[in-house]
């Protein structure tokens, strides 16, 4: 039942034949249940939505009541618009490589020098997304998408729930010192303040 | 189904160490003993899945 014209290929391996959910019945468990297996599975119903049949996914979400899936999946599907696929992914490289991780990056450095590193890295990151948004609305293009959902979690809402070694921020890291272990910020760190009265994202 | 059958169509670029498949009576989570990896059963009502047999 997978449609016809799709380009999406398996991985070839030589364990014989089984049963696989179709493309459609695939995206509505993945929608349903989208932290199943601990991997977020936005970018995944997004790759798989154009490939659907849409009568056939209508048609089982009716029949197993998962109309809800459907609308979801739907919602991802647009926040990776293949038009800004390559943008996206290229944002959300530098968002995963020096922000998700950055903040484990400098939180567990094991050295004066490693943290300074990371902090550097963290930051300077932090400024140029700030000095991208204060041009523009979104990360990529006009609305949101995956690139701005995957900087989210670590842009405010977490921040309550982060562990206090990796609260890496200006200041933070002098108050935390003697506490958890963290090596005080160095003074050459300083920050200026952000243009037009702008706050840096306080999370780190 | 799930993570495994989007994997099948490629649609996630790596292998992951996870591997979800539906049954029609629940068991509990399997860990594998050779390497660091799960497979998880999701009890659904199978005869009612869109499924395909394909080769792997």
């Amino acid at each position: 039942m997978t449609p016809a014209g799709s380009t999406l290929k398996g991985s070839g391996t030589d364990l014989g034949t089984a049963l696989v959910t179709t493309v459609e019945q695939t995206l509505l468990d993945l929608a349903h249940r989208p932290d199943l297996g601990g991997v977020p599975a936005e970018a995944a119903v997004a790759a798989l939505w154009p490939l659907a049949d849409q009568a056939l996914l209508d048609e089982l979400a009716a029949g197993q009541r998962l109309r809800a899936a459907i609308d979801r999946a739907q919602v991802w599907a647009e926040l990776y618009p293949e038009q800004l696929r390559a943008e996206i992914d290229a944002a959300n490289d530098d968002v995963f490589c020096d922000v998700n991780n950055g903040v484990y990056r400098a939180g567990f450095a094991g050295s004066q020098d490693a943290y300074e590193q990371a902090y550097h890295r963290l930051f300077d990151r932090l400024d140029r997304l700030s000095d991208r948004l204060e041009s523009q609305r979104s990360l990529v293009g006009d609305t949101i998408t995956e690139a701005g959902v995957r900087l989210f979690p670590d842009a405010g809402p977490l921040r309550s729930r982060l562990p206090r070694p990796l609260l890496v921020q200006p200041g933070q890291a002098d108050r935390d010192a003697g506490v958890v272990g963290l090596r005080p910020r160095p003074a050459r760190l300083a920050h200026p303040a952000r243009p037009r009265g702008t706050r840096r994202p306080a999370v780190w | 189904m799930g993570l495994s059958a989007t994997r099948r169509y490629g649609a996630i670029p790596r292998a992951l160490a996870v591997a979800v498949v539906a049954v029609p009576k629940m068991r509990p989570r399997l860990e594998l003993v050779d390497r660091t990896a799960a497979v998880l059963f999701v009890r659904r009502d199978t005869g009612r899945l869109d499924a395909e047999r394909l080769g792997y």
